[in-house]
């Protein structure tokens, strides 16, 4: 990790750790972009840890050009109610680290792009983070390996 | 319903936030406060939480999305257990310490409460969940292990963190609403990169074990 600031040495540490990852496969993470379709709650959830582990680029699909409904949760608050959920996405998540750029837009033609089968709006939390931890788990041990989309 | 949450990081994030999301009274106890390290896997905090006490922090954030939640920055201990959690309907434990996990799961047994214990390094993680009756935490392991790594040792996959506190907060919820049927249960993930599916295991109690078991 020769290249990477300190802060980027301290943030990814636990990640450094694991075989598979390294340096070479935090980064891949840095590198990659990867689309979300957020949509449904563990979409949303799925991009929040997408974020996290440092995705150079998260794309908000914005064929979700609908609006934040109620039930909608974490990473969404209540002020986000009736506004545009890709804008809210975006907010919510693009400060969250320097690494990672947030934005709205069709899917890319590169990169991997992430649908979660059984997602919805209205999906309790629970489940959100149970489906969309994992398709990120396995989507984030994809790249960091070098598979391509 | 009223939950206590032991941890409030990796796992305890995401089963506090879900449970208080799902209408539940929630009180995390947890003493640390949140690190630049804790950022890649614990999406509940973001920068601007750096330095604060993770419990408090995220009782607050689960407040300002109407739920109900405090905070307490402390360690989990005997000494302190029955202050913290004596009116709970469910303690789920989410830290990152084996001892941790056993004093949560002692205690219950003891005041003959629900619980769910929940693990995740490296790639895999397990959710064991109990109640009184059912086979207990030392009805499997026993002992708290001599060394066991911790993420800070050996690492973990960032959203594992999620999909293993998403399913501890299910159960929990579950044991909190009256259904017994998960109790004395373990749920696995071994490892993700093999493909795998997670899988669980009912659990029968240990002859001579502490809870009981004839």
């Amino acid at each position: 990790m020769s290249s990477f600031s300190p802060e980027q040495v301290r943030r990814y540490s636990r990640h450094v750790l694991l075989p598979d990852v390294g340096g070479i496969g935090q980064a891949r993470l840095l590198a990659a972009t990867v689309s979300v379709d957020a949509s449904g709650a563990a979409g949303r959830v799925a991009a929040a840890y997408l974020v996290a582990a440092g995705v150079g680029t998260v794309t908000i699909d914005d064929g979700c050009a609908r609006r934040v409904t109620a039930a909608a949760g974490f990473p969404l608050r209540p002020a986000d109610v009736g506004g545009p959920l890709g804008a809210a996405v975006v907010a919510a998540l693009g400060g969250r680290n320097p690494d990672a750029r947030v934005v709205v837009g069709a899917p890319p033609a590169d990169g991997f792009r992430l649908v979660i089968d059984g997602d919805a709006d209205r999906l309790p939390l629970a489940d959100a983070f149970a489906l969309g931890g994992a398709a990120a788990a396995v989507l984030l041990h994809h790249i960091a390996i070098g598979a391509r989309p | 319903m009223r939950i206590v949450v032991v941890g409030a990081g990796g796992l305890g994030g995401p089963i506090a936030m879900a449970t208080g999301a799902a209408g539940a009274d929630v009180t995390i106890v947890d003493p640390d406060v949140v690190e630049l390290s804790n950022l890649h896997r614990q999406v509940q905090f973001g920068g601007d939480d750096l330095g604060a006490p993770k419990a408090t922090a995220l009782a607050a954030k689960i407040v300002g999305r109407g739920g109900r939640a405090r905070g307490r920055a402390a360690r989990f201990e005997p000494g302190n257990a029955d202050q913290l959690a004596a009116d709970c309907d469910v303690i789920v434990d989410g830290s990152d310490d084996p001892r941790t996990k056993f004093v949560v799961a002692d205690w219950a047994r003891a005041r003959r409460r629900a619980h769910v214990i929940a693990a995740a390094v490296r790639y895999g993680g397990n959710v064991f969940t109990s109640a009184p009756g059912a086979a207990c935490y030392r009805c499997l392991f026993e002992d708290p292990p001599d060394e066991a790594p911790t993420c800070g040792e050996a690492g973990v996959l960032g959203p594992l963190v999620g999909w293993v506190g998403g399913i501890a907060a299910t159960r929990a919820l579950r044991l909190g609403g009256g259904d017994p049927a998960v109790a004395g249960t373990i749920w696995i993930v071994d490892d993700l990169r093999t493909g795998k599916a997670a899988r669980e295991l009912t659990l029968a109690r240990r002859h001579g074990c502490a809870c009981g078991a004839a």
